[in-house]
């Protein structure tokens, strides 16, 4: 598909059209005012997927009329919308706090304005059978930023170490330093502040539920009104813990698997302590007493990164082996991926090309990797999101690989215990077959 | 600015934005009527808020991040949670909605969200890898790769329907 698609003729052809402003708003003196919308058609799909009782109030609730005062914000004079159970109401423009990447490859959202939202939320997850499950991420402040058009703070953070009750090593493995994620000003909340430890704690973590639902990033909103009532709840969740005796509590997310009181009492689900070692030792303690297993994660940088390859293997005896694409004749297009649970689980797919395997210094089998930058549809990487060379030692199994085919789902090695793929993939997106050495099986065919 | 001043701007940046707050709406929700309930939600917002967004290079992102949380929240909310379920939105949605079916449009609506919202930017918003990674706060790595794996997922899912 490219930019000049059918997608784009389909979809005006097939999704209809936007309402235009006569049928969504009018002005009535200086307010703007939102038009109820009555939605036959998709209140009829939802009455019959739902209990006629909860469609009564919810075709009730959500049919509130909408209208801001024309004087906005600053008169405070916006009326309440009702969805569902979600309240929006108040004065106070409604925060958002998002956190993306964090999560690596599955993306999820939970959310919620109130304690009705975070009891959806949680029930969800007990649908899914995720019920207490949940994480705590260490990490620290790398960077941040003002998003003025936002009116949000971007932070960078870099991953320390994580606990996890389910091995989700998918989720919390990153090959990036670090990750990002944004909160909205919240001028009553403490900001994060560079080169500062923190822990976020939080629960919800299912694949199941969120690989193809609906969300990408956390995202927690809070009101600047309520924030003071949701710190002084004992049954909240979502917690940023400074290393220092400062806490803040940011949202109602967690209840069950987490308790927090004002004065820090214990409490028999309780996590926060004033120092981290402290607040392992419960976790640990709580988990061990419940019967659950736990995952410890530890942060791993990167394998060992050099622009620069004899900075790399400056003693080794450089076997050049020859560019994929000589063995594979022309394969301008043709992309080698690789695919690491662990190292590659944010990107798992990398195009790269083996340009040198054999001994490193210390004697141990190593293939040298070097990024490249084109996708198989030859869109480019950007050349500062990956280091150029990637150093891949331990890879235990090179020699069998070498000089026997491999496709797709054979690991060329491992790294530090995990498997390596390497997979080809040819213009149209199909899987080539590769062989590394000739038929003879040796190791120098590739040179 | 006064009143009818603002709501000159108001309209001209609803005329002008309309299709596309409406198309990023609909590549979530999948159905034409939530998606002009989340449009009218979303211009409020910018009505509350026109006052802070300067510029117009702000607006456009500005409203394509606010239609895709208001998407999710409402999602999320209780009442759609407990109403559909949205695993089967898919099957309740755009597919009784539009008689015939298209095969690129209904395979775009069929990817996951993460990939559907990416390639719907792409192709049909036209934004760049750069801006998409803006707007859905990720790397821009990681958008060219849900790119290529919503393109990879489309061939497949054309293949079967052509079989």
């Amino acid at each position: 598909m490219n930019k000049n698609n059918d997608y784009k003729e389909q979809f005006d052809r097939y999704a209809g059209r936007p309402s235009d402003f006569d049928s969504l708003f009018y002005f009535d003196n200086n307010e703007l005012v939102a038009k109820r919308r009555i939605r036959v058609k998709s209140m009829k799909r939802r009455i019959a997927a739902m209990c006629s009782a909860a469609a009564v109030i919810g075709i009730a609730a959500f049919a509130g009329l909408a209208y801001v005062n024309s004087q906005g914000i600053a008169s405070g004079n916006i009326t309440s919308r009702t969805t569902g159970d979600i309240t929006e109401s108040g004065t106070g423009a409604l925060q958002s706090f998002t956190l993306s990447s964090l999560c690596g490859r599955f993306d999820y959202t939970v959310s919620g304005t109130d304690n009705t939202a975070l009891n959806e939320v949680n029930s969800e997850y007990a649908e899914a059978g995720s019920e207490g499950q949940f994480s705590v991420i260490r990490f620290n402040v790398s960077e941040k930023s003002y998003n003025s058009s936002m009116n949000a703070v971007d932070y960078s953070i870099r991953l320390i170490e994580a606990y996890s009750v389910e091995n989700n090593s998918e989720v919390l493995s990153t090959t990036d330093d670090t990750v990002s994620f944004s909160v909205a000003v919240d001028y009553n909340a403490e900001e994060l502040q560079i080169g500062e430890e923190y822990i976020m704690t939080f629960n919800g973590f299912s694949s199941e539920l969120l690989t193809d639902n609906v969300s990408s990033g956390f995202e927690l909103r809070l009101n600047a009104d309520n924030t003071k009532e949701f710190a002084r709840k004992t049954d909240n969740g979502w917690l940023i813990y400074r290393n220092s005796h400062n806490s803040k509590l940011f949202d109602a997310l967690c209840a069950d698997t987490l308790r927090v009181n004002d004065d820090y009492n214990h409490s028999d689900n309780y996590f926060l302590e004033a120092s981290y070692e402290k607040m392992v030792e419960k976790l640990k303690a709580f988990l061990e007493t419940e019967g659950t297993a736990y995952y410890h994660y530890e942060y791993v940088e990167s394998p060992q990164l050099s622009e620069n390859l004899s900075d790399i293997l400056p003693d080794a005896e450089f076997e050049k082996v020859r560019y994929l694409e000589n063995q594979l004749g022309e394969t301008d297009r043709t992309t080698v991926i690789l695919d690491n649970e662990q190292y590659f689980s944010v990107n798992p797919h990398i195009s790269a090309e083996v340009i040198y395997s054999g001994l490193s210094r210390n004697g141990e089998l190593c293939t040298a990797l070097k990024i490249n930058y084109n996708m198989a549809d030859g869109e480019e990487f950007l050349q500062d999101s990956y280091p150029s060379v990637i150093l891949m030692s331990g890879l235990s199994s090179l020699n069998t690989v070498t000089g026997t085919i491999i496709s797709g789902n054979d690991p060329i090695g491992d790294c530090s215990d995990m498997p390596v793929y390497m997979r080809i993939i040819d213009n149209n997106g199909e899987p080539v077959e590769i062989i590394l050495g000739d038929d003879t099986g040796e190791t120098d065919s590739l040179q | 600015m006064d009143n009818s001043e603002k709501q000159l701007i108001f309209r001209k940046h609803f005329e002008e934005n309309s299709k596309m707050v409406y198309s990023v709406a609909f590549t979530m929700m999948k159905n034409s009527a939530d998606a002009n309930d989340i449009m009218q939600e979303v211009f409020l917002k910018y009505y509350q808020n026109m006052d802070k967004l300067t510029g117009d290079s702000h607006i456009r992102p500005w409203l394509i991040t606010v239609t895709m949380n208001s998407c999710r929240n409402y999602l999320r909310s209780g009442w759609f949670s407990r109403t559909v379920r949205s695993d089967e939105l898919a099957e309740t949605g755009y597919e009784q909605d539009f008689g015939e079916k298209s095969q690129l449009f209904y395979a775009v609506m069929k990817l996951p969200e993460k990939e559907r919202v990416p390639i719907h930017l792409f192709y049909y918003e036209d934004c760049s890898t750069a801006e998409i990674a803006r707007l859905l706060k990720m790397k821009e790595s990681t958008v060219r790769v849900r790119l290529m794996r919503g393109r990879d997922r489309l061939r497949k899912i054309l293949k079967e329907e052509t079989v």
